[in-house]
């Protein structure tokens, strides 16, 4: 038998990994605290401040209740679209990538893939959609080729977790009643992976919406334009107006996503 | 009619699961397949809608060859061959009837089938199919909300679908209870007789092969050790097909 | 008018009427069975009429002003500039970038641990099942599903007309994005505990927060840190975009160099985050392994 106080002697002690932990992460903040330095145009700050939080509650009204085509709506409307043709877009491009990373089908070659998928997901997306503007100038067009190949990385991600594990079961039965190649993945996988892919896909455009509405910094196309437009010139009430048309439509959007998601799992 | 003549299959790994395998079966008979684990029963079951390839020996179903089977024909073969699986093999995540449905997709025209546009014929004869294994009021459900017995009768719809003379079940009971095992083995048993369908079916366990099947062929390490009717199987033939005693495990209901 | 909503009133029964006579099929012993109705066919027709009108809004606009040809050729520009990068890394460049590069991780670094360690007292606000009736749980769960509509950009770009132009923006808006993010996620960690525990040291006596610190925080503490670790990794990625609205770190130069056409410059800079965001994401997937 050991002793009580045998037991707590031994007890699991941490005390030097704790106190590494410590001393890191100390290093780190103290490194980091530059940073921290308040900017010198300080000042004039406060009564920005005060007079961007009136605005806010006191939008241009204006802006919100048009149809024109720089009104919020519309940019709004904009903003949701480039988000579902680049989500869509994203869906697309990610099936050659998947089938180059997935372990099944190209063993220890995924390597590769894997590599390319990393790069694009952490090549800034605002880089993205300021090569594209060569392609397709300032507008929507470029927001939605900027968000289709930011979409890649987990749109890909998922395509490879459903390669991987397809259930050869089914595909064995199909064989056996005669389908084709064709037939096995239409009828045999599709319906399978049909409500998963259709849940990323929407998670990843709820992600898309968010990510369309700052695009438009770079004159890609959203409601972002104006809002950077209108905060530069100081106009802080046609600078609500755009924030109270991002916070209905994201709020709207992640409500529905996470309905439609929830009945999809659970059939 | 099925014929195997000398039939013979060493696997590529140069595992022999079959040696010199001769046997006739007539339409409309009901055969099971006995003998341990590893004996050959799924190689054999499986050599007639060529899932696996013959080595030696040729295998004859209705006049056609089948080891000379490929693409085209052999799909047309395989229409008139159901199979049934221990592990079911269901589509999950869709409604039973679209797995039944499922059956119907090789004689599709090619533009439904992309949609996946079943006729009303095509329906009604997997409503019917669902019907004669006792589960119509499930056709709208999901398949994986279903039980374990309940997913292999749809399994077997899904093969009635098809319009199959043979059925090929390999150990399609294995993976449920007793009286589940039991309701599974008198739909076949059914289906049989009402429909004339010749099925070969594998089993692990005796008593059951014994109680449905009119038929018993008894394998041991890749060879026929018996075959005949069930009537005429006694103690001491079982022990030359198992090659020791019978356990608990080789019998499903172990008060018999 | 009260004959008209009855009219319509009929025929939308008759269609419902007609449509499970449709759906309904009669075996041959008479037996039938009603398909119940789908709204798979709805739900397709909405989908493409959705996608319809943003291709028309976008996409044929687009090709109606400026021809599908252009476009097309256009893309040549997209790979130049791509084989200009590969091509074209300027190593020299290094020391330029090393100083931007180290205020992104330090935006990510102050922000991520300010912003997480304001989120603990507020999860444990938000959650309905330590706060037992009150109302303040649904009240901050309200607030935080509005902070978290905006991305972490549109906090840069109004606290940048407030604060002026530098890091120290970048750090406010990674903690309001972090906090938004992880108080989320610790409520509904905290949410779904087993609460046994508490309810027993809570009546011993103790107050609610010995109660929570003693049986809920042991519980939870390993998801906190990882989710923490995982937050860090999307705050790398984030604070490296902070710059394009002067928010600091090494999005600045990044847009100054693209817009100077110094691919060469770009794609060091690129390499140099790439390389600082395998690392961490390597550090914190193992850390998160050990954790879990
Ligand atoms: N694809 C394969 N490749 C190599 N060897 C195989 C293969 N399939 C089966 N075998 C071998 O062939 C022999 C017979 O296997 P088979 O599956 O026909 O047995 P079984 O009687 O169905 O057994 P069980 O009751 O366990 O299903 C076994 O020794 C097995 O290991
Ligand atoms: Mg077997």
């Amino acid at each position: 038998m050991k002793t009580v106080i045998q037991t707590y002697n031994e007890r699991p002690k941490h005390t030097v990994r704790n106190i590494f932990i410590s001393v890191f992460l100390l290093f780190l903040i103290i490194w980091s605290s530059p940073v921290l330095s308040l900017p010198d145009a300080f000042s004039a700050g406060m009564a920005i401040a005060k007079n961007i939080a009136k605005a806010f509650f006191n939008p241009q009204w204006d802006n919100i209740f048009t149809t024109s085509v720089d009104g919020v709506p519309f940019l709004m409307f904009e903003t949701i679209g480039i988000a579902v043709l680049g989500t869509l877009l994203g869906a697309l491009l990610a099936i050659p990538f998947a089938f180059l990373t997935a372990r099944t089908i190209v063993g220890k070659f995924n390597v590769i893939g894997n590599t390319i998928i990393t790069t694009i997901r952490s090549f800034p997306f605002f880089l993205t959609a300021l090569m594209f503007i060569r392609v397709s100038g300032p507008g929507p067009m470029t927001g939605v080729l900027t968000i289709g190949v930011l979409s890649i990385g987990m749109i890909s991600k998922l395509y490879i977790e459903i390669i991987e594990d397809i259930d050869p079961g089914i595909l064995q039965s199909l064989d056996a009643l005669g389908a084709t190649r064709y037939q096995k993945i239409r009828y045999g996988i599709l319906p399978q992976l049909f409500a998963n892919i259709i849940s990323v896909v929407i998670y990843r455009f709820e992600i898309n919406v968010k990510n369309a509405t700052i695009l438009g910094i770079v004159a890609a196309g959203g409601i972002g334009f104006t809002l950077n437009v209108a905060m530069n010139a100081g106009r802080w009430r046609d600078a609500a107006a755009a924030l109270w048309g991002i916070i209905f439509v994201v709020v709207l959007i992640d409500y529905f996503s996470t309905k439609i998601r929830k009945k999809l799992i659970n059939g | 009619m099925i014929e195997f003549k000398n039939v013979g299959k060493t696997y590529p790994n140069g595992v022999v699961a079959l040696k010199n395998v001769s046997l006739k079966i007539e339409p409309g008979e009901f055969v099971a397949i006995i003998g341990l684990s590893g004996a050959g029963k799924s190689t054999l079951i499986r050599l007639v809608n060529k899932m696996t390839d013959v080595t030696e020996g040729s295998i004859v179903v209705e006049k056609l060859n089948i080891p000379s089977l490929k693409g085209k024909a052999l799909r047309h073969y395989r229409r008139k061959v159901g199979m049934v699986f221990q592990s079911f093999n269901l589509i999950n995540r869709t409604s039973v009837i679209n797995n039944v449905l499922a059956a119907r997709v090789p004689d599709m025209n090619p533009i439904s089938s992309v949609f996946g546009f079943f006729s009303k014929k095509d329906k009604l004869i997997a409503l019917e199919a669902l019907h004669k294994v006792g589960i119509l009021e499930k056709a709208y459900i999901r398949a994986d909300q279903l039980s374990g017995g309940q997913q292999q009768r749809v399994a077997l719809a899904r093969t009635l679908a098809q319009n199959p003379s043979i059925i090929l079940a390999d150990e399609p009971v294995a993976s449920l209870d007793p009286i589940t095992a039991n309701q599974i083995m008198s739909d076949f048993e059914r289906i049989n007789k009402n429909e004339n369908i010749t099925i070969l079916v594998n089993m692990h366990h005796v008593d059951l092969a014994l109680k449905y099947a009119q038929r018993v062929i008894g394998i041991n390490e890749g060879e026929i050790v018996y075959d005949g009717s069930t009537s005429d199987i006694t103690e001491n033939l079982l022990k030359t097909i198992y090659g020791r005693e019978l356990t608990d495990e080789d019998i499903m209901f172990k008060d018999k | 008018m009260k004959t008209l909503c009855s009219k319509i009133s009929n025929y939308i029964k008759t269609l419902i009427k007609r449509n499970q006579i449709h759906r309904t099929a009669i075996l041959k012993d008479g037996t039938s069975i009603t398909r119940p109705f789908s709204y798979s066919l709805i739900s397709m027709i909405i989908t493409l009429s959705i996608f319809m009108f943003f291709w028309n809004l976008i996409v044929s606009a687009f090709f109606k002003r400026f021809g599908v040809g252009t476009f097309f050729s256009n893309f040549s520009n997209f790979f130049t500039i791509i084989k200009r990068m590969v091509l074209e890394v300027n190593w020299s460049y290094f020391n330029n970038v090393l100083g931007p590069m180290a205020d992104t991780i330090r935006i990510a670094v102050i922000g991520t641990i300010v912003g997480s360690l304001i989120a603990i007292p507020f999860s444990i606000l938000a959650s309905q099942n330590i706060m037992g009736k009150s109302k303040v749980p649904t009240i901050i769960k309200f607030f935080l599903s509005i902070i978290r509509t905006f991305p972490i950009l549109v906090y840069a770009l109004i606290l940048s007309y407030i604060f002026g132009y530098g890091p120290f923006v970048g750090v406010l808006a990674t903690i309001i994005f972090t906090f938004g993010i992880i108080t989320k996620m610790m409520y509904e960690i905290i949410e779904t505990t087993d609460m046994g525990a508490f309810i027993a040291i809570e009546a011993t006596g103790a107050t609610k927060l010995q109660a929570f610190s003693a049986a809920v925080v042991p519980q939870i503490m390993g998801r906190f840190y990882s989710i923490v670790l995982y937050n860090f990794e999307i705050n790398l990625r984030a604070s490296a975009i902070l710059g394009f609205v002067n928010a600091g770190g090494i999005g600045r130069i990044m847009n100054d160099q693209m817009a100077l056409q110094r691919y060469g410059d770009v794609a060091l800079m690129v390499l140099a985050l790439l390389f600082v965001v395998i690392i961490v994401q390597n550090i914190s997937q193992y850390l998160r392994k050990r954790l879990s």
